[in-house]
């Protein structure tokens, strides 16, 4: 059995695996922390989304993903200076995130529009970077299950993780640096028959619009459903 | 030794062959790999790309998120006139922005481009370290110290002319072609 440590969140008492992170330590305590990119199924957290910010007795403000728990752990997640930096975090996300969410697709489903609101962020596009200049960028259309969105995208990197795990290599990554990072799908390079298994997994996680099923994910994805 | 002239899959499929043999199939040995195929190519082909991708067990767009994460691998062949427009701070500061668009405007091609006839491929990069001079734009060895939108054209039709060997005397002096 594994050892288990006491600590506390919001003056909770919680109980949790040793080397559990926070962040699972407290959902699955009921207490809620904001959270985008996480995946409990991954062997590392990714910290991308710097959603979970919490203020820990003595370590100071640690992304609750990342902390692992500890005997006697002292966890606030309501205080200023971690509700900034997760508002911060969050402002950055939808800087360039096109927000005419009425057009969207996914609207109403979408995990933005579901935090905004937890982290008292109006959905529009915050005024320190409205002078910025904005371009529509080209979707990637190169894989007939799936389309690439790079202007709804927040870059969570959930689909790189999820992708990763179910096919060892994953055939969506990271391209690019800083500004011109986007996400690019394998079948720009190469042809889809060689190479995506189509299991839509990366469509399924996708927090945002960035992933639209194709009409042939769909149809392959009710038909699994059948079986 | 350069390899750029080989347009050829097979060929380039065998050159990089050659090359991944040396390497252990492990993704530490990546970059390595990778600054080797563009010590020899000038540039990382799309082929090269998928070869190196199977070789250590990865995805082709893993490989590809990685060295476009680096400014040192580029994924078009240089020129025979490689261009290269600083946007330091100091050139950036002076207009090397406007120079940069008329030099885009000139060739129609974007930054890491390269034109069709394989004459110019335009680069931005961080300083050249001569910021007295800025804004500097080089092409090959040959700095162009001061420059201006007006100044592109200039400085382009010279190595235009060189390029066609019937014309070579009128260019003479102001370049030495790559």
């Amino acid at each position: 059995m594994t050892e288990r440590v006491k600590l506390t969140i919001d003056d909770i008492p919680v109980e949790a695996d040793k080397g559990a992170k926070i962040l699972q330590a407290a959902l699955d305590a009921g207490i809620y922390i904001p959270h985008l990119c996480y995946l409990p199924e991954a062997d590392l957290p990714f910290g991308g989304c710097r959603l979970c910010y919490v203020e820990v007795e003595g370590r100071g403000l640690v992304t609750a993903c990342t902390q692992p728990v500890s005997e006697g752990l002292v966890v606030r997640t309501d205080t200023p200076g971690a509700a900034r930096l997760r508002r911060t975090a969050f402002k950055l996300m939808i800087a360039y995130h096109d927000l005419d969410c009425r057009k969207c697709w996914k609207n109403k489903k979408c995990e933005l529009q579901k935090l905004a609101p937890k982290l008292k962020v109006k959905l529009k596009t915050p005024e320190e970077f409205r002078a910025l200049p904005t371009e529509q960028l080209p979707l990637d259309t190169t894989n007939p299950y799936l389309r690439y969105d790079p202007n709804r995208c927040v870059l969570c990197g959930k689909c790189v993780q999820i992708c990763t795990i179910r096919n060892g290599k994953s055939l969506i990554d990271f391209v690019n640096r800083g500004y011109e990072t986007r996400l690019a799908l394998s079948s720009s390079m190469t042809l889809i028959e060689e190479n995506c298994p189509s299991c839509g997994q990366c469509v399924a996680i996708c927090p945002t619009a960035g992933l639209e099923p194709q009409s042939g994910l769909e149809a392959l994805m009710d038909r699994t459903g059948e079986e | 030794m350069t390899a750029a002239h080989l347009e050829n899959e097979e060929q380039i499929a065998e050159e990089i062959g050659k090359i991944l043999a040396q390497y252990e199939r492990d993704r530490s040995r990546l970059i390595p790999i990778l600054q080797r195929v563009q010590q020899v190519f000038g540039y990382l082909p799309r082929k090269a790309i998928q070869e190196v991708s199977s070789h250590l067990g990865m995805s082709d767009i893993q490989v590809h998120g990685v060295a476009s994460f680096y400014n040192h691998f580029r994924f078009t062949p240089l020129g025979k006139h490689p261009i290269q427009m600083c946007m330091g701070t100091a050139c950036h500061m002076v207009g090397g922005g406007l120079v940069l668009e008329a030099l885009k405007r000139t060739l129609d091609i974007e930054v890491g481009g390269i034109t069709e006839d394989g004459e110019f491929s335009l680069d931005r990069v961080a300083c050249i370290g001569c910021c007295g001079l800025a804004p500097v734009m080089v092409i090959g060895e040959k700095i162009y110290p001061k420059m201006s939108p007006s100044r592109v054209d200039e400085a382009l039709v010279n190595l235009k002319m060189t390029s066609s060997p019937a014309e070579q005397e009128e260019g003479e002096g102001e370049n030495r072609s790559g």
